[in-house]
């Protein structure tokens, strides 16, 4: 049976993948290139529910995208997404959240562990979204840098600096349910 | 007969702060129950006790003559509860999939749930927008959607907390019409409410908790002049020496 | 009422909406796999077929044509990018810029398999349901029972089901703290702080609301099946596909 933790982390896990997926409307406009919020979820995936469930929120995201349901941004759907140009970025998402999600859990809210943890997710994410990009494109690798990296550098490091006040406040209403004693139930009970 | 009893339970929250304080009722099959009190006095606390979604640290809960501790699945079967908040409860991407969660998960054969779930949706109302997204309903119908979703389990007892939040007067009268039509179907219904003059023509009897304590507890034209000791607005009726008026008429 | 865009599922009953939804993804999985390596003829074939596809769906291409400008102007982009920089025979140049042949045929070939299969996977998000894709994904996961395919196929729902509600709070939230100029604050770290956080709040409230509401129905490991209704039609279907698929790849 499920427990009752099982099933909040599995929930929450949804709810992220979602926020993830509504993500990729969500922009702040500053300067030249608008801040899209959807990589800031991914690291706070990470951040938030540790290596196992982030990697099962992006997964599930993506596997529901590849599947026809429209989830990737502009409402697209389908494979066509995954290896179009930017198909490397969303599967960078899923090695990021991971990552980030281990060291966050071994970080044990250290703030220069945290930002460690995003600053190298957020590499991750171009380790695999650049070299994508270059071959779809056709692409020399330096160029590829020059429009798939550079541009979006300044807006990752107001990213990480923003989700370590985000995680702070949102961790507490993680730690219990609201008014509830966590209880055994189902075949919990010993 | 009795189809809920509880026997002085208490809760005590993690942070200290007292939920309920060795509360005592029993209530009887058929009955229509309103449960009111200020915010905070304990109204949630105390429904979720019903069926297993919270323990007492004290005391015994009796669902049909079965110990809620020990099978909290049939006391969720016998009690269909409705929330406050529509958004947060439903879970089906379709009207037909929300309504037809609940059956799914007590495993019934799929011609039984789609049985279930047609008369549910019949008795709610719903079935010209089972295809529908649920968040392109109207506040009414996703109040009765949410309804519908417990009645496809068949429960014997419906607990609803404040079913007219958030809801328009025609989204009232249709709620409030179909609850009375499922007491008459011989329904238990247990109503949690802070405002009393929707429902509280309708009832059979009002127990007013207050600061984790039952304060009140018997028939409504008894206890209504005194409602307001207990931060619960009296009906406006009354200031006026009238009876409570129904709002269906 | 926020719907994310006009792919969502749309009520209907034909022939492409009644078939098994197992067979409508191993169909895309196929001709997405064929078009890849196909070459121009077997373009023109998947291009016709999908131009009929469309219309049989009904969804407006002016509609379509909107919603997807962002990524034809990223396919434009990649057909530039590519004409600029294969080497080869050149067409015509200007000043250091030279467009060669080759990069403009590859890339055309490229851009057109792109977008041919975005509207394959167009056709299965219209025409089917959520609880379908979900099933049939359970279904394809089986095998691998270490994976737990029905928690899989829960939370792919819930995934859907949230996003309209994720997003029409975001909207409200973002207009009400417009309405208080926050456009004024020119710190972004403050801007993607107060967007993000009670985004992440209410998001969190509302799981553990979901929670319970889920426990309270009885939520648990088992479930009763879905009901698979494999017909001749859609066994004829599968051979169709299979078959069409080797033409497209070979051509």
């Amino acid at each position: 049976m499920e427990t009752r933790h099982s099933l909040r982390m599995m929930v929450f896990a949804s709810l992220m993948a979602a926020l993830i997926a509504v993500g990729s409307y969500l922009a702040v406009p500053v300067g030249p290139v608008p801040i899209v919020l959807q990589n800031l979820f991914v690291l706070l995936a990470g951040l938030l529910l540790g290596g196992r469930w982030a990697a099962a929120s992006v997964a599930v995201f993506l596997l529901a995208g590849a599947c026809g349901l429209p989830v990737f941004a502009n409402g697209t759907a389908g494979l066509g997404r995954l290896i179009g140009p930017t198909g490397g970025y969303l599967i960078g998402y899923l090695a990021a959240a991971f990552l980030v999600g281990i060291m966050a859990e071994k970080a044990n809210q250290r703030v220069a562990l945290e930002v460690l943890a995003m600053v190298i997710g957020s590499m991750v994410v171009y380790a695999f979204g650049v070299p994508w990009l270059a071959l779809v494109t056709g692409m020399p690798l330096d160029k590829a840098i020059a429009v798939g990296l550079y541009p979006f550098l300044i807006g990752d490091a107001f990213k990480i600096a923003a989700a370590i006040p985000i995680s702070r406040a949102v961790r507490p209403l993680m730690r219990t349910m609201p008014g509830i004693v966590v209880a055994p139930i189902n075949g919990e009970r010993a | 007969m009795n189809i809920i009893e509880i026997k002085n339970i208490t809760h005590r929250f993690a942070n200290g702060r007292s939920g309920l304080n060795n509360i005592s009722m029993d209530i009887a099959r058929g009955q229509f129950v309103v449960l009111a009190g200020a915010n905070g006095s304990g109204k949630t606390t105390l429904l979720r006790h019903f069926n297993g979604l919270m323990t007492p640290q004290q005391g015994v809960i009796i669902v049909d003559g079965v110990n809620v501790a020990d099978d909290p699945v049939r006391a969720r079967r016998t009690i269909g509860m409705v929330f406050q908040d529509t958004d947060t409860q439903i879970v089906g991407e379709t009207v037909y999939d929300e309504v037809a969660f609940g059956p799914e998960n007590l495993c019934w054969p799929r011609s039984v749930v789609n049985k279930a779930v047609q008369t549910a949706l019949d008795q709610m109302g719903l079935v010209h927008l089972s295809d529908q997204s649920p968040h392109l309903l109207s506040g009414g119908e996703r109040r009765r959607l949410t309804i519908a979703g417990i009645l496809a389990m068949n429960p014997s007892v419906l607990v609803f907390d404040e079913p007219f939040a958030n809801l328009d007067y025609p989204g009232v009268r249709d709620v409030l019409r179909r609850i009375v039509a499922l007491h008459q179907e011989g329904h238990t219904i247990v109503i949690a409410a802070h405002d009393l003059e929707k429902v509280i023509a309708h009832a059979q009897r009002l127990i007013i908790l207050s600061k984790g304590c039952v304060a009140a507890d018997g028939a409504p034209n008894e206890l209504l002049p005194s409602v307001e000791d207990f931060d619960i607005r009296r009906p406006i009726e009354l200031s006026f020496g009238h009876a409570v008026q129904s709002w269906l008429n | 009422m926020a719907e994310l865009s006009v792919f969502a599922y749309r009520q209907g009953n034909s022939a492409a909406h009644r078939l098994d939804p197992r067979i409508k993804l191993i169909s895309i999985s196929l001709l997405s796999a064929a078009i890849l390596a196909a070459q121009a003829a077997g373009l023109f074939v998947a291009t016709g077929l999908i131009i009929g596809a469309t219309i049989y769906c009904r969804v407006s291409l002016r509609q379509i044509g909107h919603e997807l400008r962002w990524l034809l102007f990223m396919l434009a982009a990649v057909w530039g990018i590519r004409a600029l920089v294969t080497p080869g025979e050149t067409l015509f140049s200007w000043s250091v810029f030279s467009v060669s042949r080759t990069g403009v045929l590859t890339g055309a070939i490229i851009c057109w398999r792109w977008v041919i299969i975005i509207f394959l996977g167009l056709t299965v998000s219209v025409t089917t349901r959520t609880e379908d894709i979900r099933a049939a994904v359970e279904w394809f996961l089986r095998p691998f029972p270490w994976l737990s395919p029905h928690r899989i196929g829960t939370m792919i729902g819930l995934l859907v089901r949230f996003i309209p509600v994720i997003l029409t709070h975001a909207r409200e939230m973002g207009a009400a703290q417009r309405a208080r100029c926050v456009e004024n604050r020119k710190n972004p770290i403050y801007r993607l702080r107060v967007l993000g956080l009670p985004l992440l709040r209410r998001t969190f409230v509302t799981a553990d609301h979901l929670t319970i509401a889920m426990e309270a129905r009885c939520y648990g490991q088992g479930r009763t099946a879905y009901a698979w209704h494999f017909g001749r039609e859609d066994g004829i279907v599968l051979v169709g596909m299979v078959l069409l698929s080797s033409v497209i790849s070979f051509c």
